[in-house]
């Protein structure tokens, strides 16, 4: 599977994606939303089946006006998503897209409950582990077939 | 000694899930990853279907009694001769559970007895005795010669043996079912043996219908009709001839090999995913407990800190309550908690037990030893992350003499000491975490590496939390946003830590399988999240509290506080493609002379300089690290310098106001360049620092824009032009070379998207310097 990492975290990203090519994934990683932005307009040629987002990443590739909406850069990755990926495909692909971050409960007071829908939510600080709980996730996605 | 149980080791593997000591849990976290006997049955199920041939399974619970399930076909095939009357023999007294048709616990518990004893390695080669003949069968066939076991084999790499029965006619092998080292069933493949005498068996049932009649009443009254035992007699020797002629029916040699080959294989594969569900349930089981614990910790931590008495008491009564839930939801043998124990403590590098829970070695449940044992901050080495990695090895000479210098002594079947971090005492704690020494059930192999997995998670949670505590109770109100972006960086780490374990820690073979130099990378590694989040603590108490006092001595400022930064942010630098010069020559370079300051203050001081370094300059370009004397005169002070190429920092005093940051889309919190000037200050120095524009561009981006004009062809040529002209201009100053990382080949480290160039050349790209200076002697005082 290819899977897309938007993290601007060295010290996240490295292991992450060591792990997810220890599965046999592909992992093409962005360090910000221009990053991101490069790979999904590449998708026709490299189709990402699976992308795993950070919610605070440098705003670069944003307009002006989607700063203003970030909180601070918080919700960064969130905007991206809204912005470029999701109304470019069905529904479905929501099921794809895990973000994993410290700012959900930001994200949910911004786009209400609803917003992000079918969307695998996952908190950074999780007590058994956010790692395991993304790796389950992306286990499950790759058993969904492209 | 008694063995304590893990979570869902073999003790959970049981007929019944609610008969599971942790019953409730059990149901709870229902779904798969229980072992039930439905499990072992799916697998006899799945193995028939594939084998396309029937099986017996027997399950053993430790506790519980065993239990035999045949595959449908099985009765038949097992008694061709007395198989249509199997039904009937319910009245016969019988040694086991008659509900499956019949168990005998002396025979069918003497195989899996057997296969723990070659576990055990005590490696008996034949069954220890010749179990009594099966059951009812027995009293079918009174005074058949037992069954005989044949030796132990070894097939595909696994264990079994095989036995005949000249009685039925039958052979069996048998198969054990392993899970984490325990025999957890055993699986019976049979094989009809024509030269076991049909005329044996025929004079058997004559005898039987002669002497036991009875036996077969039941049989005749479901039939509903009357019938004679000859005529029964002929009807089953018919039944049995026409079912040995079956060619299916009698397995080939040939055939059977391949069963039992194709079986070992099976078996291997269920037994893996027993293992991986099993897996996903100790991680469930780890995220409710542990989740449901600091649940509980968080809440029940006091809103506001006491005004009277000490503030940190009721924090860690609220720890000791949370260690001992956590210490009986995982079987630990005990756990001990190090941490300051008031905050008007003058003994300040030492920490005292503040909390407790298990059972105790003699050392801390005696008050009186218990109350001598303290943990030496300056004693302890500065690695904690990788002392986890070898304690756990039992190999380790650093953590032997670790112990000893926490006056810990031997403690007998302690397993595992977690230190996060030698911090500053106020935001310290250290865990002491002792497990049985034999695990029932851990393998051999991998415990190390199961037990860390576990104790990294479970304690990592506990650690953030009680340090996120100590720091929320000694902080002031309006710091508490801060703390909270703190208490994110620090989760960041956690998290790159986390990936780290489930790619390395938690796979024991991959850790294993290191090359040296890759397993070198790991090591830097842990010791660069261990050190950073040791500065994001340290910074964060500062934050709340004035400086200490300084602690100087002499030291190598150099050597000690820049050269290591390579390692500490190789991650970092490996993303962001940056490169860290230190222009380095050697600990006796005169202009660089020893430092007379507090170290762990100097260190803080330094981390937070490069920190904003690496946070604010641009991909792909050099930081630059130095500390040098300012001149060659007598008692001139030292400069240290971190110059980094990015955004620009208004040259403003105001910089180094607490909180001040440019505008609120910065990640960083306006504390650290405060911090800074607060320890320089302490130490009699000053901090400046200069901000120049070095080029209207993003530098590093200059070179791959101009080599991929192809994607830019809408671009007024201008631009290039101008791109073009201020490369030249850059390299000819020689400063292309002072901003651009390169590899070691001398290539760009950077290699920006399409999308990065077009968006970000346009920035320009500024020369951020910050200087400290301090004096020679680190100012007045000792």
């Amino acid at each position: 599977m290819n899977i897309l990492v938007v993290e601007d975290r060295g010290a996240v990203s490295f292991y992450l994606a060591e792990a997810l090519q220890a599965e046999g994934h592909v992992v093409l990683e962005a360090y910000n939303t221009n990053d991101a932005q490069a790979h999904w307009d590449n998708r026709e040629t490299t189709p990402i089946d699976c992308m795993i987002v950070d919610l605070q990443i440098p705003q670069d590739g944003l307009t002006e006006a989607e700063k203003e909406e970030s909180r601070s850069g918080l919700l960064t990755g969130w905007l991206w998503l809204r912005g470029h990926v999701l109304p470019y495909v069905p529904e479905e692909y929501g099921s794809r897209v895990i973000i994993c971050s410290d700012y959900l409960r930001d994200l949910m007071e911004f786009v209400g409950a609803d917003g992000c829908r079918g969307i695998w939510l996952v908190p950074k600080r999780s007590p058994s582990g956010s790692a395991g709980e993304v790796l389950k996730r992306v286990r499950e996605i790759s058993g969904m077939g492209k | 000694m008694k063995r304590e149980q893990w979570p869902f080791r073999p003790i959970h593997i049981t007929n019944d899930g609610e008969q599971a000591p942790q019953g409730a849990l059990l149901r709870k976290l229902a779904g798969p990853g229980i072992i039930t006997n439905s499990h072992l049955q799916g697998i006899q199920s799945a193995i028939c279907h594939k084998l396309r041939y029937p099986t017996t399974i027997i399950e053993f619970s430790p506790d519980g009694e065993p239990v035999r399930t045949d595959s449908p076909l099985l009765t038949f095939q097992m008694h061709p001769a007395c198989g249509r009357f199997w039904d009937c023999t319910s009245s016969i007294p019988c040694a086991g559970d008659q509900r499956q048709g019949y168990f005998c616990k002396e025979s069918d518990g003497c195989h899996a007895q057997f296969f723990r004893s070659l576990q055990a390695f005590e490696l008996p080669t034949r069954l220890p005795k010749k179990p009594p003949q099966l059951g009812p069968l027995g009293e079918f066939y009174p005074g058949a010669p037992e069954c005989d076991f044949g030796p132990v084999t070894h097939e595909g790499g696994r264990t079994f043996l095989f036995y005949d029965c000249p009685l039925l006619g039958y052979r069996e092998a048998l198969f054990p079912i392993l899970f984490e080292d325990a025999v957890i069933g055993v699986l019976f493949i049979g094989q009809i043996v024509l030269e076991h005498k049909k005329r044996f068996i025929e004079q058997r049932m004559k005898a039987l219908l002669s002497r036991q009649p009875h036996c077969f009443d039941a049989y005749l009254k479901r039939e509903g009709r009357s019938r004679q035992p000859e005529d029964i007699l002929s009807e089953v020797l018919e039944e049995h001839r026409k079912w040995i002629a079956q060619p299916e029916s009698i397995l080939t040699e040939e055939r059977y090999k391949q069963l039992l080959s194709d079986t070992c294989s099976e078996l291997a594969k269920f037994e893996q995913q027993l293992q991986t569900e099993m897996h996903e349930q100790r991680q469930r089981y780890i995220g409710e407990k542990v989740t449901e614990r600091i649940g509980q910790f968080r809440k029940d931590l006091p809103a506001d800190v006491p005004r009277d008495g000490d503030p940190l008491k009721p924090l860690w009564e609220n720890v000791a309550r949370t260690v001992g839930g956590i210490a009986e939801d995982f079987a630990l043998r005990y756990v001990v908690v190090f941490g300051v124990s008031s905050l008007s403590t003058e003994e300040q590098s030492v920490l005292d037990i503040v909390a407790q829970a298990g059972s105790l070695p003699d050392q801390f449940s005696d008050p009186q030893k218990a109350g001598r044992i303290k943990l030496k901050l300056a004693g302890l080495p500065a690695e904690p992350y990788t002392q986890i990695i070898y304690a756990s090895r039992r190999r380790n000479r650093g953590y032997l003499k670790l112990l000893r210098e926490c006056d810990l002594g031997a403690c007998g079947d302690l397993a595992l000491v977690f230190l996060p971090v030698p911090l500053h005492p106020q935001s310290s704690i250290a865990i002491l975490v002792g497990y049985w020494e034999h695990n029932p059930s851990a393998s051999r192999e991998n415990d190390a590496g199961a037990d860390l997995d576990t104790a990294l998670q479970s304690f990592n949670s506990l650690i953030v939390s009680s340090l996120s505590a100590i720091l929320a109770t000694t902080a002031q109100r309006h710091t508490v946003d801060q703390l909270r972006i703190l208490g994110h960086e620090a989760g960041q780490l956690i998290t790159g830590l986390d990936w780290m374990r489930v790619t390395y820690f938690a796979n024991p073979t991959r850790l294993r399988d290191l090359d040296e130099r890759r397993a070198e990378h790991l090591c830097r590694d842990l010791e660069g999240f261990q050190r950073q989040l040791r500065f994001i603590f340290d910074r964060a108490t500062l934050l709340t509290q004035e400086l200490p006092q300084l602690h100087k001595d002499l030291f190598q400022a150099f050597a000690e506080l820049l050269y290591k930064w390579k390692d500490i942010y190789r991650l970092e630098a490996l993303r962001k493609s940056l490169q860290f010069v230190t222009g380095f020559e050697g600990a006796e370079d005169p202009d660089r002379p020893a430092l007379f300051a507090d170290r762990i203050l100097l260190e803080q001081l330094f981390y937070n300089l490069v920190n904003n370094a690496v946070k604010y300059c641009y991909r792909g370009t050099k930081i630059h690290l130095d500390c040098r004397l300012k001149s060659r005169r007598k008692g001139s002070p030292h400069i240290l310098t971190v110059t980094d190429y990015g955004r620009e920092m208004p040259n403003t005093e105001h910089v180094f106001d607490l909180y001040w940051r440019r505008d609120d889309s910065e990640q960083g919190l306006g504390i650290g360049l405060h911090l800074a000037r607060q320890i320089a200050l302490a130490h009699g120095g000053t901090i400046s620092h200069e901000s120049a524009k070095v080029s209207d561009y993003n530098v590093p981006l200059i070179e791959p824009y101009l080599k991929a004009p192809f994607h830019f062809s809408r671009e007024p040529a201008r631009l290039h032009d101008a791109l073009r002209d201020e490369l030249n201009r850059l390299k000819e100053s020689r400063q292309h070379n002072e901003i651009v990382a390169r590899t070691e080949k001398g290539d760009s480290k950077y290699a920006p998207s399409i999308r990065a160039l077009a968006d970000e050349i346009k920035r320009p790209t500024y020369r951020v310097t910050v200087m400290v200076e301090i004096p020679r002697d680190g100012g007045k005082g000792k």
